[in-house]
């Protein structure tokens, strides 16, 4: 017993840590609620059924996340879903109140940045959102996403050359 | 002084890449040090709204042209409607004095012969012979005659 109860205890406190991660992670690659809510508990369901926690678990939980959004960004399905209706979803039922930093940020200008973002290629959002919102080294974005190091490079310099465009122009 | 980095040096820098060359430059030149610090600002602002989750009055625009466009779906139903209302429709005949009328018209456009058609002519007597060679009765009964 004391085993199980201690693997529960680590997939609790893995939860807790990593689910507002793995889910703002999901949320912005598929910018859809549900959808991102949906994904993130896949990818947790998965983690859990593992019969040994895998060595860097927050590194497993974002790169099954990111394919599963892949994954989802490819069904035809989806996208049409998503371009005539997520949107409403979003609108009527903000997920939460405006912090300090979003507070700060004009309308016009958040609008436009995601705009923006989601023109760009899906490999691009992967790459900026790995290596600019979560941080990741370069060589952990590559192993992660199957890239090669220079290959990330560009991608992420094409992602912040045309984000910060569409940042000048609501300036 | 060294010429001044590319956007991407500069990228790479931001991103804790880039060589040791790279570094000095910045450290010494004013103007790049401007455009990496407004390069770190201009990601702040990005990360901070893509964090923050999509913008609900983004979703607005769209909303209203999905209103406008399920109004236009209406209004072209309503118009193809009636219009296919109005074609299907059968004008009765208006009243005992006109069917003479009608009946000398479609009976000189039934029986018309070819070489009137070519020129355009039908005589009044053509009509009335071809007309007398029916009962008028009859006539309207073949044409009102439900299938």
């Amino acid at each position: 017993m004391k085993p199980a109860a201690a693997g529960q205890l680590d997939h609790d406190a893995l939860y807790r840590a990593q689910h507002g991660r793995v889910l703002s992670l999901c949320r912005l690659l598929l910018a859809d609620r549900h959808e991102a809510e949906e994904v993130c508990h896949e990818a947790f369901v998965k983690l859990f059924e593992q019969r040994e926690l895998p060595p860097a678990p927050e590194r497993w939980l974002t790169r099954v996340a990111v394919n599963a959004c892949r994954d989802r960004r490819r069904a035809g399905w989806w996208r049409r879903w998503r371009e005539h209706g997520e949107e409403l979803v979003e609108a009527d039922h903000p997920a939460r109140g405006p912090t300090p930093e979003e507070a700060a940020l004009g309308l016009e200008e958040r609008r436009r940045i995601w705009h923006v973002f989601r023109r760009l290629s899906p490999r691009q959002q992967e790459v900026f959102a790995l290596r600019q919102i979560e941080g990741w080294s370069t060589d952990e974005v590559a192993e992660t996403l199957g890239l090669s190091g220079g290959s990330v490079k560009r991608h992420l310099f094409r992602a912040i050359h045309q984000l910060r465009a569409g940042l000048r122009g609501t300036r | 002084m060294s010429r001044c980095l590319t956007d991407r040096t500069l990228m790479l820098l931001q991103a804790g890449e880039g060589g040791a060359g790279a570094r000095a430059h910045l450290r010494a030149c004013p103007p790049c040090a401007t455009r990496y610090r407004a390069l770190e600002d201009d990601l702040g602002v990005v990360a901070g709204a893509l964090r923050a989750g999509p913008p609900p009055a983004a979703e607005r625009p769209r909303l209203r042209w999905r209103a406008v466009g399920a109004l236009a779906a209406t209004v072209a139903l309503a118009v193809g409607g009636a219009w296919m209302w109005r074609a299907a429709r059968v004008a009765p005949p208006a009243g005992g004095g006109d069917v003479g009328v009608l009946v000398e018209d479609l009976a000189g456009t039934l029986f018309a012969t070819p070489e009137a058609v070519a020129t355009g002519e039908q005589s009044a007597t053509d009509v009335a012979d071809d007309v007398a060679a029916f009962d008028e009765d009859d006539e309207l009964a073949l044409l009102f005659e439900g299938p």
